[in-house]
């Protein structure tokens, strides 16, 4: 079975100098843990997942203890920077080298590459065009469910 | 004989001298007179003459010179015809060809015993086959009149330690002149015996470091040096060891007991002994230099039987100064030659530590007598840090020494073995490389007495050893590097030769079944022409096949046929390898696989790691309640495979992968059993008899676990052997040092034993046939198990024994009749019982020949239960301290214990107990506990009784022992392991979180932590502070020793008062900053996250630079140059004194408290566990505040008392920790002058 046979043909995604925020409306609408991105040509980018969008609000250490330095204070930065984030490009958390699959693979090589680097959700890329991306959710369907 | 001048050659007529050989010129060679001198000319030969080996011309002849001509070599010898009668000169030359060769050892001792005579003194290297790598004549006494300056200092170091005041007493010694005019050779060994301890002496007198050596040292001691052809100075092996000792009685033996120390630095009982046992280990295995020789002669001459007995001399040797030379070193203080760890630690362990850089050091690695063996038995490399500082202490080797290590590297005794196939060699010469690389053997036991040492020396402040550089600090735990390097270096001195093993046929034996079912097998074992010499008390290793039933479950529960093919990992190839017929095996049938594997009960480790590897929670609960061992690897493979784990995989993997089978179950090990048979004294073993009890029991009935019967894989597997009678064993013979007769046959023995525990005993009436007095208790339950033996009959009939039986379920007793021992009426009791009536006549035996008794020696052997039983009840009949009179009996090697697991179910009942209970049992007052393995045991007696002495033991009082106790291998050695039952009072009480977590911001970021994670931390922080009370107890303790000769241990010494301001500033240094600034600072991070997030992470610092910056705590850390600089001075003793003693409680007591207030922390988490936080989140802050609260009131009752005895810290400021090689203060190495 192939990747084009069993992927979902399309996929969410947002462009290059989009806003923080645009980005999180994406994922919450789409329910979809990993955004695709594309660039100002509308060719495959990169991908941008909701975990980068999380991680990017967390304070390090210094950042905490620059502002008052308890538990409480680290909590509060987390949601202040949430709010500062959201009117930035999403261009800096863009993870741009991320591994793809061409619609003509087996699935499981794509299965193989995902688990092995723990990718949720892979694009699926012929010739810098995006066409689709693949789940686990979509594998699970097609070679369990399906079967 | 022929008169000078004669000429050699081949030519009858033009010859005096004829060697009848091709290679041989006609006219050879010419020997004449010219000048009194012998001179030797070619007559231009076609092959050459030869002197040492060396081709020659013209060449004047020394005594001991080699000549070869051809196939021949020719010795000769000067006769003065009107000074001997007893050689005719009319005889004619005799000659003949050297055949066989003259092995290449034996030329070297020749020349080398020659040679030396010839010169009169011994500079070139001690070598003879008398005295081994040991001085011929015994070491000088006394210089001549002109350097007696020299002599009168050496008897006066001891005081000038005491009071410091010995750099003074050297600045002022004349400089005397060391040159060959003024000092003969004969008298240079002392030299640099006399003034290499001395300069060592001036070195590390003060723990600070003189600018140089003074003149009256250093000239002379280079001068000696350079004599010896030594360009740095520097104390080498000879110097310290080999040419230090001298006989008290010089006719008699040259043992500890009738020698001393030559040059003694403190003179001291640790140096004592370290130094002269250390040198009587070398003049024990004096004979072994002949034994090599005979035995590379007997290969070259293809001699099996002299092979065999040179290496039975070998053997003999290395387990006599390994088991009786060695363990003169004994910790115990109750012992006959006690070596205090921390004395050593602090006086002899860093004496040889070189004083110039690039200097070799006297290490053991430099014995010319382990080089020698390394030699012969063809160590494979010397790659290992300690190795290659091995190769290069052997390029200072004196040039015989040297000569011989090359000259025995020329035959393979190994090849030989080999090549032979003779399994009687083969049996021989394994047991030889078990005896000194084995881990009861030489190697063995000085890599577990050698990590005790250091780990003692290193946490009372020492941080270099003699030899490598080897240096750290109290956490980075150097002595387990030393160890691990240990470890490598045993392994590269192990030739390459097969497995260690020695097979034995299995005769038909008996069975004896008691009524309840349980059953003994008595079995003989046939081990004829294997080569098998063992000594009474010692253990047979049995490898143990699983049988057929257990093999098909355990096939069925991996869903295989059996026939799958399964890959060996290295550690299974090796294991396998001493199966007979599976030498070169790399690939097993998976049937046969699990034949061979340990398939029950399942050890902690293979538990866990099948925890990992297949995440089925339902197993992961078993193993976190301690459980595992009520399960077997079919039952838990038929659990996991329910809870979705595929278990083919443990077959199908590649041995490389973590899920191989070979990864995850070990093979089975070598099952001990007592050898209850000896052979006669010197001969080889034809049977070996073993007393197999029969292990079955029911598992338990718990949620962790259910019913079914189990059986022990060893003793049932012999029983199935004993009834087919020919089936082939794998054997390995474990010696067992601390279990033997007597040495002398005379001295009466008392034997305990339940049930088959009787073997040892049966092995030791064999070989006790002398005059001495045995008997024997026994204990069994039922008269059906009284198996009757002709062997005890007969030992009863003929006087040597009286055997007393202890039936505790049934009314009866043991009679003999002169004939036969029998059943009779009597009352049931147990051995216990009946050692409390006969009290008076057991004290009779037992008690010590010095208080008139007849100082029996005693043995028990049976489960822990009955011995712990059986000791108790010893202690009763004793007039007076029990306890003591036993701690007596060990230290004088009066008692031996072999104790055995009987496995009776797991042991989850009994007490359990609390991290806080455990960490509060580390001083005198409260009793001493450890935690190994998740068991709690009361060490409380046992200290007294530790063979690696008491040191060890309070070092890991209050804390959990488990890594210590596994690193030096006492879990795997069943002798010593099953003995942790007699001292086990329960079991740690295992917390439960539950999937608690919180966050904690550190360092590194925000975090999430398991609520366990934080427990952890707290309670190795615990441990952490138990460890150090620990170590800084023994530190202080020095205080109390005599650590110099002649001195009141009571009086606090200058010398000793420099080790406690030492230890005080090691104490600031390397104990407390780590303990505030790291390990409390995380302690207090993790706490503040998970209770209380309004808590600012920086206050602790901000409270820690608070307390920096008060002037008490300036003034406590500054001021400590100061007291050093007043004791130093040597003129306010009385101030020095009082700020030792304020040094010493002070940092006593500081520790006491930030333990007592970690404690209500950990006491918080045992109370309420998963709702700590929530319940207790203020008590847990609290602690960690009170803590360093405790640290700040340390630092103002310091400097208040600082203060108090008018001590400042006149502007010195902290000392800095010079860059130092480890030695408390001492700096670096003094470059070389010149």
């Amino acid at each position: 079975m192939l990747v084009s046979d069993v992927m979902t043909a399309f996929p969410a995604y947002i462009r290059l100098g989009a806003t923080i925020r645009r980005a999180a409306e994406m994922v919450s609408v789409s329910e979809v843990g990993q955004l695709m991105v594309l660039d100002h040509d509308g060719r495959f980018a990169g991908s941008l997942s909701e975990e980068d969008l999380v991680r990017a609000m967390l304070p390090g250490f210094d950042d905490v203890t620059a502002a008052g330095g308890t538990l409480a204070d680290a909590f509060r930065i987390f949601l202040e920077r949430g709010r500062a984030l959201a009117d930035r490009v999403v261009d800096p958390l863009v993870v741009r080298d991320a591994a793809t699959v061409h619609p003509a693979d087996e699935l499981a090589r794509a299965a193989i590459v995902m688990i092995d680097r723990g990718i949720r959700r892979i694009p699926v890329v012929d010739d810098r065009t995006l066409v689709g991306t693949l789940s686990r959710a979509d594998l699970c369907r097609a070679v369990i469910y399906h079967s | 004989m022929c008169t000078l001048p004669a000429t050699l050659g081949r030519d009858t007529r033009a010859a005096a001298v004829v060697l009848d050989d091709g290679m041989v010129s006609r006219r050879h060679a010419r020997l004449e007179i010219v000048d009194d001198q012998l001179v030797l000319t070619d007559l231009g030969s076609s092959n050459g003459t030869y002197v040492n080996d060396a081709r020659v011309t013209r060449r004047v002849l020394v005594p001991g010179d080699r000549l070869r001509i051809g196939r021949y070599e020719l010795t000769w010898m000067f006769l003065d015809p009107e000074a001997t009668g007893l050689i005719d000169p009319r005889q004619l030359t005799m000659l003949r060809p050297v055949a066989p060769p003259r092995l290449p050892a034996r030329r070297v001792v020749e020349a080398a015993e020659a040679h030396n005579r010839a010169v009169g003194h011994e500079l070139d290297g001690f070598l003879s086959l008398a005295h081994g790598f040991l001085p011929v004549e015994p070491p000088l006494t006394a210089f001549p009149d002109s350097h007696r300056a020299w002599d009168e200092m050496s008897g006066r170091l001891p005081g000038l330690f005491r009071r410091l005041s010995l750099r003074r007493a050297f600045d002022a010694m004349p400089v005397l002149d060391a040159r060959p005019e003024a000092l003969p050779d004969r008298y240079l060994l002392r030299a640099s015996t006399l003034l290499g301890v001395f300069a060592h002496a001036y070195q590390y007198m003060a723990t600070d470091p003189p600018a140089a050596l003074p003149e009256s040292l250093l000239r002379p001691w280079t001068t000696v040096s350079r004599r010896l052809g030594k360009e740095i100075p520097a104390v080498s092996y000879i110097d310290l060891f080999f040419y230090n000792w001298r006989l008290r009685y010089p006719a008699g033996p040259r043992a500890l007991d009738n020698m001393d120390l030559l040059v003694p630095t403190w003179d001291n009982a640790a140096e004592r002994v370290f130094y002269l046992v250390t040198t009587e280990f070398a003049m024990g295995l004096t004979p072994v230099l002949g034994a090599m020789l005979d035995a590379q002669e007997a290969v070259v001459a293809d001699d099996p039987a002299a092979l065999e007995a040179a290496l039975l001399v070998i053997l003999d040797r290395l387990r006599h100064v390994t088991q009786a030379i060695y363990p003169q070193i004994d910790p115990n203080p109750r012992g006959r030659h006690p070596l205090d760890q921390v004395l050593w630690a602090k006086t002899v362990g860093t004496a040889g530590v070189p004083i110039f850089d690039g200097a070799p050091s006297p290490s053991g690695t430099a014995q010319p007598q382990i080089h020698a063996l390394d030699a012969f038995l063809e160590r494979r490399d010397y790659d290992s840090l300690v190795g290659r500082q091995s190769t290069y202490l052997a390029g200072f080797f004196p040039r015989h020494w040297q000569e011989l290590v090359a000259a025995l590297r020329e035959v393979s005794v190994r090849r030989y073995v080999e090549d032979t196939r003779n399994s009687t060699l083969r049996g021989v010469y394994n047991a030889v490389l078990d005896a000194y690389l084995g881990d009861r053997g030489w190697m063995g036991l000085h890599r577990v007495k050698a990590y005790g040492f250091l780990e003692v020396a290193f946490k009372v402040g020492r941080q270099v050893t003699t030899g490598a550089r080897f240096t750290g600090l109290f956490k980075d735990r150097t002595w387990d590097k030393v160890d691990g390097e240990l470890a490598v270096v045993r392994d590269e001195r192990r030739p390459p030769v097969g497995p260690p093993v020695v097979f034995g046929t299995a005769r038909r034996g008996r069975v004896v079944t008691a009524e309840s079912g349980a059953w003994t097998c008595h079995l003989e074992i046939d081990v004829t022409g294997q080569g098998v010499h063992h000594l009474p008390g010692d253990r047979v290793g049995v490898l143990a096949e699983n049988d057929d039933e257990l093999v098909r479950r355990t096939v069925a529960a991996l869903q295989a046929t059996g026939d799958e093919l399964v890959r060996l990992t290295p550690e299974w190839r090796a294991a396998v390898a001493c199966r007979e017929g599976y030498g070169e095996a790399d690939v097993l049938p998976l049937r046969t696989l699990l034949r061979f594997a340990r398939l029950r009960p399942i050890g902690r480790e293979v538990a866990k790691r099948l925890v990992t590897l297949t995440a089925v929670g339902a197993w992961r609960r078993v193993v976190d309640a301690r459980m595992e061992d009520q399960w077997e690897l079919w039952d838990v493979l038929n659990l996991l495979h329910a809870g979705g784990y595929d278990v083919t995989r443990l077959w199908k993997a590649d041995p490389h992968q973590d899920d191989a089978f070979c990864a995850v179950v070990p093979p089975e090990p070598f099952r001990l059993y007592s050898i209850a048979s000896a052979p006669p004294p010197g001969e080889p073993a034809s049977t070996l008899r073993l007393v197999v009890a029969g292990l079955g029991y029911t598992s338990a009935r718990t949620p962790w676990s259910y019913p079914r019967e189990r059986q022990g894989t060893a003793s049932h597997f012999l029983r199935r052997v004993s009834a087919e009678g020919r089936r082939r064993l794998s054997l390995r013979i474990v010696s067992t040092p601390r279990f033997r007769p007597p040495a002398d046959p005379a001295t009466p023995v008392v034997m305990f034993a339940a049930g088959s525990g009787i073997a040892p005993f049966l092995g030791f009436l064999a070989a006790r046939t002398g005059p001495g007095e045995n008997r024997l208790y026994l204990g069994i339950r039922t008269p059906e198990e009284f198996a009757e033996r002709a062997d005890l009959d007969a030992a009863a009939a003929g006087g040597r024994l009286r055997l007393s039986v202890a039936f505790s379920r049934a009314d009866a007793a043991i009679g003999f009749d002169g004939r036969r021992h029998a059943v009779r009426d009597g009352r049931r009791r147990r051995v216990d019982d009946v050692i409390r009536v006969e009290a008076d006549e057991l004290w009779e035996l037992l008690r010590p020949t010095g208080d008139g008794g007849r100082g029996a020696y005693v043995y028990v052997c049976g489960s822990a239960r009955f011995a712990a039983s059986v000791l108790q009840a010893l202690t009763g009949i004793v007039p007076g301290d029990g306890r003591e009179f036993l701690r007596g009996l060990v230290a004088d090697g009066r008692l031996g214990t072999d104790v055995f697991t009987t496995y009776l179910g797991h042991a989850q009942q009994g007490p359990r107990f609390e991290v806080s209970d455990l960490a509060r049992h580390n001083t005198a007052e409260t009793g001493y506990w450890m935690a190994i393995g998740g068991a709690v045991f009361d060490v409380g007696e046992f200290l007294h009784l530790h063979i690696g002495g008491p040191h060890i033991i309070r070092n890991h009082a209050g804390l959990d022992a488990t890594a210590a106790y596994r690193k030096v291998l006492h879990h795997a050695h069943a002798e010593i392991d099953a003995q942790l039952a007699m001292y086990q009072i329960g079991h740690l009480r295992r917390l439960s979180f539950g999937a608690r977590w919180g966050v904690v911001l550190t360092e590194e970021g925000l975090r999430a932590l398991p609520l366990e994670e934080l427990f952890r931390a707290w309670v190795r922080f615990v441990y952490l502070l138990a460890g150090m009370e620990n170590a800084l107890t023994a530190d202080y303790g020095f205080t109390t020793a005599v650590t110099t000769s002649g001195e009141d241990p009571r009086e606090l010494t200058p010398f000793k008062a420099q080790y406690v301001v030492e230890a005080h500033r090691r104490f600031l240094v390397s104990y407390l900053d780590g303990l505030v600034h790291d390990d409390l600072r995380t302690l207090w991070q993790l706490t503040a996250g998970f209770c209380d997030p309004h808590l600012d992470i920086r206050s602790f610092d901000t409270d820690l630079a608070a307390m920096s910056a008060r002037p008490d705590t300036g003034l406590v850390r500054d001021s400590v140059s100061s007291v050093r600089r007043l004791l130093l001075a040597g003129d306010d003793s009385g101030r020095v004194t009082a700020m030792c003693r304020v040094y010493m409680e002070g940092d006593v007591r500081l520790l006491r408290d930030l333990k007592s207030a970690v404690l209500d922390g950990v006491r918080a988490f045992e109370i309420h566990e998963a709702d700590v936080v929530e319940r207790a989140g203020a008590t847990l802050l609290t602690a960690a505040g009170d803590a360093l609260a405790a640290v700040s009131a340390y630092y103002r009752r310091l400097a208040e008392q600082t203060r108090g005895q008018g001590v400042s810290a006149d502007g010195g400021g902290e000392e800095t920790i010079p860059d130092d090689r480890g030695m408390p203060g001492h700096g670096g190495p003094l470059p070389l002058p010149g």
